[in-house]
C-alpha cells in the first residue's frame, strides 16, 4: 500500500473529488470481474489490485476514500484482488483504444513540466476517434452499439469495444487489430501491387480501397508538395499531373502511369506510403494490447484538471468540447496562487496568462489550476 | 488409402484422433521403429527442418506408422526441457501442412477437407479472386506465427476476410500450429518412463549440439553496420535526434547495453533526444546496467511496433543480439581469411 504525504492541495481535492462522488453514483458493467486502482495528487495508480463486489461498495469507495484517479482492468478475472497476474486467472477482456493529443505530433506548450492543452489538442484527437470507428464499423464490422465512447479527463480519449464476441480474443490478435488500424507491417507487394511493372490493387479489401483512394486525393497536390512526398523532381510530376485524369482513370483500372526515367517505381511507393501514414489510426498500441493495463472509469474524475472522464453518446461527439462539457464543479469563488501560466480557456471563458500571482477564480478553474501546480491561498 | 494419406498429412486432425482410438492401440506397445520416427520429427524440428516424407510406394504400414509417430512424439517432446521445443514442433507441423495442402494435386478439395475436420465456418467465395470467405473473428482464432498471415496485408471488409487458395492454406497451417501448440505439454501423469528416458536422452543430445553452435560472448568496437534493420533504424533516428518512444528508447538502450556500450557513451546518444532531461535519462541507463536488462526478441520488437520493412527480407534471426554476433562472426571469418592470404601472398 502506497502511504501519501498530503499537501492541503491534496487534501482540498480530495474534499471537493468526494462531495461530487457523494452526488453522482457510477455505474460500471462487471465490477466483480475488474481489477480497479487508484492514484492520489500527482501519481494517477499508486495502488491497485482491488475489487468490488458490486456498484454500491464501489462507490462507497469513492466517496470515503476520495481517490483523485480511479482506474480499472479492461480484463475480466476470476479473482481481481489476487497477486500476482496469473492468479487472478484472465477470463476475459474488453477492446480498449486510446488517444492522446500529446502523441498526435502536435506542438503543446509546457511549462515545469505541465502541458497545457488547448481546444485544437483534443479536437485532433477527436477526429482520430472518427477515423477509428470507421475501421471498426466498416472493416471489422463490429456493432456501433457496443462501442463506449469517453473523454479521458485529460487530453485524449478513450474507445471501449465490449462484446462477447471479442472478449476471448488472444494478446496476439489484439496486436493484429492494432497493426491493422495503424498501418503497422503494411506490405504493398503482399497486397496485389507491384510498383515495377505499374500494378495496383483493386480487390474489396478496406485497405486498398482507402490507400486507392487517397492516392487520388494526393493526385490533387501541387507538384512541389507531391515533390517532397516523393522526392521526385518537380518536372516530372509536372508531365504527371497534366494527365491527372487519366492517371486516375489508371488507377481505378488497376494500371499505374509510368513516370519519365527511373524513379517512377520510387515514386509511387512513396506516394503510397505516404496515403497510409494519412489513412492509418495513430492508436495507443500499448493500452490496446496489454490485457493487463488499468485505465480510467469512465464517468469518474481526473485528478490533474478536474475534468469528468465522461462517457459521450456516438451522436454528441461532434459536438463535445472537453474544457464545457467536461466541467462538473461550480463558480464558487477560490483563491490560489499560481507560478506561471499560459492563456487558456474554460467554459468559454478566457484566464490568464499568469506569472507569480494570487488569483481569485471560480472553483472549477481553481482546480484546474491546482493540477497544474497551483497553491491554494 | 486416400484416407490414410490424409492422416498422414494431417496427424493433429480429429480424423487422425479417431482412427488412433479405433486402433486401440497402447503407446508402451508402439515397436522401436515408431519411436525412432517420432525422434526424428522431434530432431528435425528443433533444428527447424522440414518433415516431408515422400509418399510414392509407400505402404498401408509405413503410413500408419506416422500416425502413429506423431503422438508418441507429442509424449516424448511433453518431457523435453530443450528450450522452445514445443513451439518448434508446432512449426514443423505447421509448415508441413502448408506444403501437404499445396503440393496436393488438388489442392482447393485437400484444403476444404481440412477446414472441415477443424469445423470451420467458411463461405465459398463468389468473388473470382478469391477463394474463401471467413469471418473475421474465426480469422483472428490462429497465433499468427507467420508474417504472411498477418490481418493488415489481407482483404478484410465489413468483418469478413477474403482468402485466396494460398492464403487459405496459410492460414490452415496457422490454425494447425495452434491446435498442436494448444496441446502441448501433455500432463506427466499420461506419460509414461520409457518416454520420459527418450526425452532425456534427446535433451542431452541437443545441448550438446546447442553448446557448439551458439557463443554470446562479444568483444570489440560496436559497429552500427552490423546492426539488424530495426535496431540500425532505432540508433539512426536517436542519433539524429528525433523523438523516440519510451519503448523504442528502451529495447535500444538494452540492446547496446548487451552489445557492451559504456555508460557514458549511451547517455550522449541519449542526450540527443529533443525531450533530454540528464537526470532522468541517467536514472533509466543506471537501471539497465543494474538489472543487466536483455534486449528483447524480435517477436517482442514487433509487438511494440518497432519492426521494420527490411526485418522480413534481411533478417532470418529472432533476437537482435544474436543477428548482430553472427554479422560479426562471419565479418570476422572473412577478415581472418583475407589476413591469411595476406600473409600467404608475403610469404610466398
Amino acid at each position: 500500500m502506497y502511504v501519501e504525504e498530503e499537501s492541503k492541495e491534496s487534501v482540498f481535492l480530495k474534499q471537493k473529488f468526494s462531495e461530487y462522488y457523494i452526488k453522482n453514483f457510477i455505474e460500471l458493467p462487471n465490477i466483480e470481474n475488474r481489477e480497479f486502482g487508484f492514484g492520489i495528487f500527482k501519481r494517477k495508480i499508486a495502488n491497485r489490485n482491488i475489487a468490488f463486489r458490486d456498484a454500491n461498495e464501489m462507490n462507497y469507495f469513492l466517496r470515503n476514500n476520495k481517490p483523485l484517479f480511479f482506474s480499472y482492468s479492461n480484463a475480466y478475472y476470476r479473482f481481481p484482488e489476487r497477486k500476482p497476474m496469473e492468479n487472478k486467472i484472465l477470463f476475459g477482456a474488453d477492446l480498449i483504444y486510446e488517444f492522446d493529443a500529446d502523441e498526435l505530433g502536435l506542438e503543446v506548450e509546457e511549462i515545469d513540466g505541465k502541458q497545457w492543452f488547448e481546444k485544437k489538442h483534443l479536437s485532433e484527437a477527436k477526429k482520430q476517434i472518427f477515423k477509428l470507428i470507421d475501421f471498426l464499423q466498416n472493416d471489422f464490422g463490429f456493432d456501433s452499439k457496443e462501442f463506449s465512447i469517453n473523454f479521458s479527463g485529460k487530453a485524449g480519449y478513450h474507445l471501449h469495444v465490449r462484446s462477447d464476441l471479442i472478449k476471448n480474443l488472444n494478446k496476439q490478435s489484439r496486436i493484429e487489430l492494432v497493426d491493422y488500424i495503424t498501418g503497422s507491417g503494411i506490405y504493398f507487394e503482399k497486397m496485389g501491387y507491384d510498383f515495377e511493372k505499374g500494378v495496383v490493387a483493386k480487390t474489396k479489401g478496406r485497405w486498398i480501397e482507402r490507400v486507392n483512394s487517397k492516392v487520388k486525393e494526393l493526385l490533387t497536390l501541387s507538384p512541389k508538395e507531391l515533390s517532397v512526398i516523393s522526392g521526385v523532381q518537380q518536372k516530372k510530376i509536372n508531365i504527371l499531373l497534366e494527365k491527372r485524369e487519366e492517371v486516375i482513370e489508371g488507377i481505378n483500372r488497376g494500371v499505374l502511369f509510368k513516370l519519365e526515367g527511373k524513379k517512377s517505381n520510387e515514386f509511387w511507393k512513396k506516394v503510397f506510403q505516404n496515403a497510409v501514414d494519412k489513412e492509418l489510426s495513430p492508436i495507443d498500441r500499448q493500452t490496446s494490447v496489454d490485457l493487463h493495463k488499468i485505465i480510467r472509469v469512465p464517468n469518474t474524475l481526473h485528478g490533474d484538471t478536474g475534468f469528468l472522464a465522461k462517457t459521450i453518446k456516438f451522436d454528441d461527439l461532434e459536438e463535445f468540447d472537453p474544457f464545457v462539457d467536461s466541467i462538473v464543479f461550480d463558480n464558487t469563488p477560490q483563491r490560489v496562487f499560481i507560478k506561471k501560466a499560459p492563456k487558456f480557456t474554460l467554459n468559454n471563458t478566457c484566464y490568464g496568462p499568469f506569472e507569480n500571482e494570487e488569483i481569485e477564480v471560480p472553483m472549477f478553474v481553481a482546480i484546474y489550476l491546482i493540477g497544474k501546480g497551483a497553491e491554494l491561498r | 488409402m486416400e484416407r490414410l494419406i490424409f492422416m498422414q498429412n494431417f496427424p493433429f486432425t480429429e480424423k487422425a484422433r479417431d482412427f488412433l482410438r479405433d486402433s486401440k492401440l497402447n503407446p508402451e506397445d508402439v515397436s522401436e521403429t515408431i519411436i525412432k520416427r517420432a525422434a526424428l520429427v522431434i530432431l528435425r524440428a528443433n533444428s527447424n527442418q522440414e518433415y516431408i516424407i515422400d509418399l510414392t510406394n509407400s505402404s498401408r504400414e509405413m503410413l500408419q506408422n506416422e500416425i502413429i509417430a506423431f503422438p508418441i512424439a507429442k509424449l516424448i517432446l511433453s518431457s523435453m526441457n530443450t528450450p522452445n521445443i514445443k513451439e518448434k514442433f508446432s512449426l514443423l507441423v505447421k509448415k508441413k501442412t502448408f506444403a501437404a495442402i499445396i503440393q496436393n494435386p488438388d489442392p482447393k478439395k485437400t484444403a476444404l477437407s481440412l477446414a472441415d475436420d477443424f469445423k470451420l465456418n467458411y463461405v465459398l467465395s463468389e468473388e473470382k479472386e478469391f477463394f474463401v470467405e471467413l469471418k473475421l473473428i474465426d480469422y483472428l482464432d490462429i497465433n499468427f506465427v507467420d508474417d504472411e498471415s498477418k490481418l493488415i496485408n489481407k482483404n478484410v471488409s465489413k468483418g469478413i476476410v477474403y482468402l485466396s487458395l494460398n492464403d487459405f492454406a496459410r492460414f490452415l497451417s496457422e490454425k494447425s500450429y495452434k491446435k498442436v501448440f494448444d496441446s502441448l505439454p501433455i500432463e506427466k501423469r499420461f506419460i509414461s518412463k520409457i518416454f520420459i528416458d527418450y526425452a532425456k536422452t534427446i535433451d542431452s543430445q541437443l545441448m550438446v549440439i546447442e553448446k557448439k553452435s551458439f557463443d554470446l560472448k562479444i568483444e570489440g568496437k560496436i559497429e552500427v553496420d552490423l546492426f539488424p534493420p530495426c535496431m540500425k533504424v532505432l540508433y539512426s533516428d536517436q542519433a539524429s535526434g528525433k523523438k523516440l518512444s519510451y519503448m523504442a528508447r528502451l529495447v535500444l538502450a538494452s540492446f547496446l547495453f548487451q552489445l557492451g556500450m559504456r555508460k557514458e557513451e549511451l547517455l550522449s546518444l541519449f542526450s540527443k533526444s529533443p525531450d533530454y532531461k540528464k537526470h532522468i535519462a541517467q536514472y533509466h541507463i543506471d537501471r539497465i546496467y543494474q538489472k543487466k536488462l536483455s534486449a528483447p526478441g524480435c517477436k517482442k520488437i514487433a509487438e511494440y511496433g518497432l519492426k521494420v520493412k527490411e526485418c522480413e527480407k534481411e533478417c532470418k534471426s529472432n533476437h537482435p543480439v544474436r543477428y548482430y554476433i553472427s554479422k560479426l562472426r562471419y565479418k570476422n571469418k572473412f577478415k581472418k581469411q583475407n589476413e591469411l592470404s595476406e600473409k600467404n601472398k608475403v610469404v610466398n
